[in-house]
């Protein structure tokens, strides 16, 4: 089959790959033009035996990262997975009590890292490997930021939290 | 509620997205069934996916952007053959009628003129991996001390951080490297060593700013040359050894030098 070809059949699931990421759509439009562009300009680069999806959100989500960190005027970066559990899955009071029901709205109160497993695996419903795979992570990371992206989504949504029945042990 | 959890939260989300084997999940269903507490919120990731898809579904269907349809028609342009009958037919639920009568027309191609501050990347760089690569005596200026090492001197040179990438795993050693000049500026090389005794030379140019990356490869009797740009930045991974490894070493470049 043409890669070509195939890659344009992949369009549409990079477009709404992207739509999560960036929840914006002008964003989204410019990260899967971006994306098409350095794929078809790297075709001779794309190992046949991986799937063509997954090496599409791989670029996707590398470029999306880049231009995260290009515009980012935040302070100092502090990697997620160094910051203490009970901050990144606290409580909903930790947001004053906005609780939203717009699910755009809440992914918008994720870390990035975790947003992006969180749409690969429920939106995109990639396999955990796959999803480890494109975020170039140990699979034991995509489940951490998995458990911890879903539990504080839930913080995100509810409109009454239910103490005691959100953390597993 | 259980007396006893057989399960972790890691296998309850497993559960969820489907990825235990039938027995396992067999058994975390039941397990659930006893467990109304955590049933609610296994029941609650499931309805994050559900809203997530009723959120962003729809985009599956949006029309795609002018300019990305100007961006598969202007690369269209550039194939030898034509291929634009088939993205057409993909895209017909997407695009509107702008499409109509692209099938037969065809821009000038800009291909050959988009690098034209490039022409010598791949000369440059397989020139200098023949010339360094049989130099027995000192085939670099500085040597790696160890496999990986950053070397900063030719970073300082070269006048951005350049830290060389671990080709260990395809079998390839850093032995050290070079600065050389590539028009008025200067560029870097730096050179691997098999343990077959093989070479292979990466190099780094400098050119103006806002060029748009794309690959080629060279061939210039039995040497051959993988070359690309990433924004002022011009690549090329050079060895005499067989196109596919060549591929795959350049990829494992490529993917390192990405977000210098």
């Amino acid at each position: 089959m043409d890669l070509t070809r195939a890659i344009v059949d992949e369009i549409p699931y990079l477009r709404r790959f992207a739509r999560g990421l960036t929840g914006d759509r002008h964003q989204a439009d410019d990260l899967v033009q971006d994306c098409v562009e350095r794929a078809l300009s790297r075709l001779h680069l794309y190992d046949r035996s991986r799937n063509l999806r997954n090496w599409l959100f791989t670029i996707l989500r590398n470029i999306h990262v880049n231009n995260l960190r290009k515009h980012s005027s935040r302070g100092p970066h502090v990697d997620v997975e160094n910051v203490p559990e009970s901050l990144l899955s606290g409580d909903a009071e930790q947001f004053g009590h906005v609780v939203v029901n717009d699910i755009s709205k809440a992914l918008d109160g994720l870390p990035p890292q975790q947003r992006e497993v969180l749409l690969l695996i429920s939106l995109e419903q990639v396999s955990y490997v796959e999803a480890a795979q494109i975020l170039d992570v140990p699979i034991g990371t995509i489940m951490s930021r998995l458990s911890r992206g879903r539990n504080r989504l839930r913080d995100l949504l509810e409109v009454q939290s239910k103490p005691g029945l959100r953390q597993i042990k | 509620m259980s007396d006893e959890r057989k399960f972790s939260e890691h296998d309850l989300h497993a559960y969820v997205d489907g990825e235990l084997d039938a027995e396992t999940h067999l058994e975390v269903e039941k397990w659930i069934a006893a467990n109304p507490d955590y049933r609610d919120e296994i029941e609650h990731w499931k309805k994050q996916r559900e809203l997530l898809k009723a959120e962003f579904d729809p985009v599956l269907g949006e029309p795609i952007s002018d300019q990305l349809v100007a961006l598969l028609k202007r690369y269209m342009n550039k194939r030898t053959y034509p291929l634009w009958g088939t993205i057409a037919a993909s895209l017909l639920l997407f695009v509107s009628g702008v499409i109509v009568g692209w099938g037969g027309y065809h821009l000038r191609s800009t291909y050959s003129t988009q690098h034209a501050i490039w022409p010598d990347l791949a000369v440059q760089a397989i020139s200098a991996h023949v010339v360094f690569t049989q130099d027995k005596g000192r085939p670099v200026e500085i040597r790696a001390e160890s496999q990986g090492q950053n070397l900063r001197w030719i970073s300082k040179r070269f006048g951005r951080k350049l830290p060389t990438p671990d080709l260990s795993k395809l079998g390839w050693s850093l032995i050290g490297g070079r600065v050389l000049p590539l028009e008025d500026r200067a560029a870097a090389q730096f050179m691997y060593q098999n343990e077959a005794g093989k070479r292979l030379t990466i190099y780094i140019g400098l050119g103006e700013q806002g060029q748009s990356a794309d690959y080629h490869f060279w061939r210039k009797g039995d040497v051959g040359c993988y070359y690309w740009f990433e924004g002022s930045v011009g690549f090329a991974v050079t060895a005499e050894i067989d196109k596919s490894e060549l591929k795959k070493i350049s990829e494992l470049v490529y993917d390192h030098f990405e977000y210098l």
